[in-house]
């Protein structure tokens, strides 16, 4: 055991590094980020550009680049005088992403991480409660199809299952707020607000909060959950097909025991690999959820940076979440191997 | 988005193979009514380009601004006054050429790879399935839109059949088809990996084929159903993206219209003009189910 987790511990880094080249490669192409940069004013030019230029290190050539961009440049003497030798006594002030440095924001000013971690927060309130409505509501209808398959229930909740794996998200966001934002408040119901975290005219209560919630979770919680019912019906069809779901019902096993015990563990089982392989997705349907919602959460955050040209702010969203889901496979394929007794380890399991 | 789906074995594609795998077909409910679903929005397509002119797409009339769908606007207009039908007959010309031209990229760069990777095994295979798994992890849409970004300027708008295109439509077919190959390449190094241990290969070898021979002749044929089948899923999970990225504004570019940035300025009149996301919408998500359908009817009878 404590063998193939430091293969995968491993694994994962060589990952990270592959992941962090192909980054790299596209934080260069962004271009100069000099040009970009701003107080307010307009980006700096001609001999105060290339003073910059040098303090950050982009003189020198692309390897060292991405050395400075992975481990920083305050190691070593930097030459800001511009006159081609290194100056005594003055050092690089960038730290490497991998020192926790991920850069500063060419806008605002303010640290990368900073920015990150005060949208980070709101993400996750959406993302954590439509995960966890996808968990229940997949295994409800899971356990529909498994009671009776091809029952008329089971053929009309597949059947839109199938259909909510087409519509495209903003569809399902737009159709959404159309009725119980708009139409709801035409006809004079209790409506939802269409856009925003709170309602800053109102206090800021955690009622205010989540009926800003609502619309964007179903959002998610919809978009997500075709492919999952799809998933967990099928692996649920399979169990029960097995010779020890007939054996536990013939030895008299009550129903509820058969399905709870029997059929949903070893069914459920492939939902582990399925939610940490489906994190990138969600992250991604997520800025489209925001966008439409005006939500402040990364996804936001992500493009109003690509839109401002602040790349150090994008680099450093898909760095945290390129290894969040790296990290989460590695958690997920541990799992797997604890929960399920058949995964054997002694064949190089993988 | 990317979903797991099993296959089974593949088999070569004969011509009397291909006569069941159309039997099998057409019995398939599911997968006929795709397929006469995506025939009917490729007709509208094609007779609404010959209804309208481009000249229609962006001809603007103020007295007619967000104006519900009547007989003469069918599908209502947009805040400048422009007929939405019309927009969503040629913004869904570019968004399905998007689509195809998106996942023959993301064949022709997943199909070599997935060879060379279950052919040559070693380090090409460490190679070539590391870097699919490095680039799985990195999420696709945010990785879309910042290539989108980055390669904002690299090609120039062009004419295409009287068409003024923006070249943010190269662009698009690039980077949805080069970032969709990996799931592809896994299937293909999968069962190249059991083709090429197989009797009739080590045949082939002894009788002096070379590796060039044996994969473009032995291998690839046996692989055929697998890269149909994935091509028609990719091309609807292609629409989707493309409509994703051009719905957050880094996609396709005026004056091109596109079912994704049609709906782009929709967010703000959702309480006045619901036809304007409605209408290109509703297409889109009926052209992706009929793609679906076809792929999995063709699944099931290849």
């Amino acid at each position: 055991m404590t063998r193939y987790i430091l293969r995968r511990l491993l694994e994962g880094v060589v990952l990270l590094f592959i992941v962090s080249f192909i980054l790299f490669a596209l934080a260069y192409s962004f271009g100069d980020p000099v040009a970009v940069l701003t107080d307010g004013s307009a980006p700096p030019t001609g001999e105060e550009a290339d003073r910059l230029r040098r303090a950050l290190g982009l003189d020198q050539p692309l390897p060292r680049q991405y050395l400075y961009w992975l481990i920083g440049n305050d190691w070593t003497l930097i030459d800001a005088d511009g006159d081609g030798d290194t100056d005594e006594g003055i050092y690089g002030q960038r730290r490497g992403i991998l020192r926790g440095d991920l850069g500063t924001s060419l806008i605002t000013r303010q640290p990368t991480a900073d920015r990150i971690a005060d949208r980070l927060p709101n993400s996750l309130l959406l993302m954590i409660p439509s995960y966890i409505l996808v968990l229940m509501i997949t295994l409800g209808i899971g356990i529909i199809a498994a009671r009776r398959p091809g029952s008329r229930l089971d053929t009309v909740l597949t059947t839109l299952a199938q259909v909510g794996y087409a519509l495209p998200i903003f569809f399902i966001c737009l159709a959404l707020i159309y009725v119980f934002a708009v139409q709801f408040r035409r006809w004079g119901l209790p409506h939802l607000p269409i856009a925003g975290m709170v309602d800053l005219s109102q206090p800021r209560t955690p009622g205010n909060l989540i009926r800003h919630l609502v619309l964007p979770v179903a959002s998610l919680t919809i978009v997500q959950l075709a492919g999952y019912v799809r998933f967990v019906r099928a692996s649920i069809l399979d169990v029960i097909g097995q010779e020890y779901i007939r054996t536990a019902r013939s030895k008299g096993l009550p129903e509820r025991r058969v399905i709870g015990l029997h059929v949903l563990k070893p069914a459920a089982l492939p939902l582990i690999t399925l939610v940490g392989l489906d994190l990138p997705s969600l992250l991604g349907g997520a800025v489209v959820t925001e966008t439409i919602f005006a939500y402040p959460g990364m996804g936001l955050l992500f493009l109003d940076s690509l839109n401002a040209g602040d790349f150090p702010v994008v680099m450093g969203i898909l760095i945290l979440v390129s290894s969040a889901v790296i990290v989460a496979q590695l958690v997920t394929d541990l799992a797997y191997v604890w929960l399920d007794p058949r995964v054997s380890l002694q064949g190089g399991a993988r | 988005m990317t979903r797991a789906r099993t296959l089974s074995t593949p088999q070569p594609l004969s011509r009397r193979r291909v006569d069941t795998v159309l039997t099998r077909y057409a019995r398939n409910q599911r997968a006929v009514s795709g397929l006469l679903l995506l025939t009917a929005i490729v007709a509208f397509l094609i007779v609404g380009t010959l209804i309208f002119t481009p000249e229609d797409v962006e001809d603007t009339n103020l007295r007619h601004r967000n104006a519900p769908p009547s007989l003469e606007f069918p599908f209502g207009t947009d805040s400048v006054g422009r007929n939405v039908m019309a927009r969503a007959v040629y913004g869904g010309q570019v968004s399905l050429a998007v689509a195809l031209l998106a996942s023959v990229v993301t064949v022709a760069v997943g199909a070599p790879l997935g060879l060379l990777a279950g052919y040559y095994r070693g380090w090409v295979d460490s190679v070539i399935m590391r870097l699919a798994e490095a680039l799985l992890s990195i999420p696709l849409l945010f990785l879309l839109l910042a290539l989108s970004r980055a390669m904002r300027t690299t090609f120039a708008d062009f004419d295409l059949l009287g068409r003024e295109l923006s070249g943010s439509v190269i662009t698009l077919i690039l980077i949805i088809g080069v970032t969709g190959w990996m799931p592809l390449a896994r299937l293909i190094r999968a069962s190249t990996l059991s083709l090429a241990a197989q009797d009739y290969v080590l045949a082939a070898r002894a009788l002096g084929a070379g590796h060039a021979r044996i994969l473009w002749h032995h291998i690839l044929p046996n692989t055929l159903s697998l890269i149909i089948v994935y091509g028609s899923l990719a091309a609807a999970q292609a629409i989707l993206l493309e409509s994703y990225v051009s719905f957050l504004g880094l996609g396709i570019q005026a004056p091109a219209p596109s079912w994704g940035n049609m709906i782009q300025r929709s967010v703000e009149l959702i309480d006045r003009a619901p036809w304007l996301w409605l209408f290109p919408g509703g297409l889109m998500a009926l052209t992706v189910v009929s793609i679906g359908w076809i792929g999995d009817g063709l699944r099931d009878s290849l």
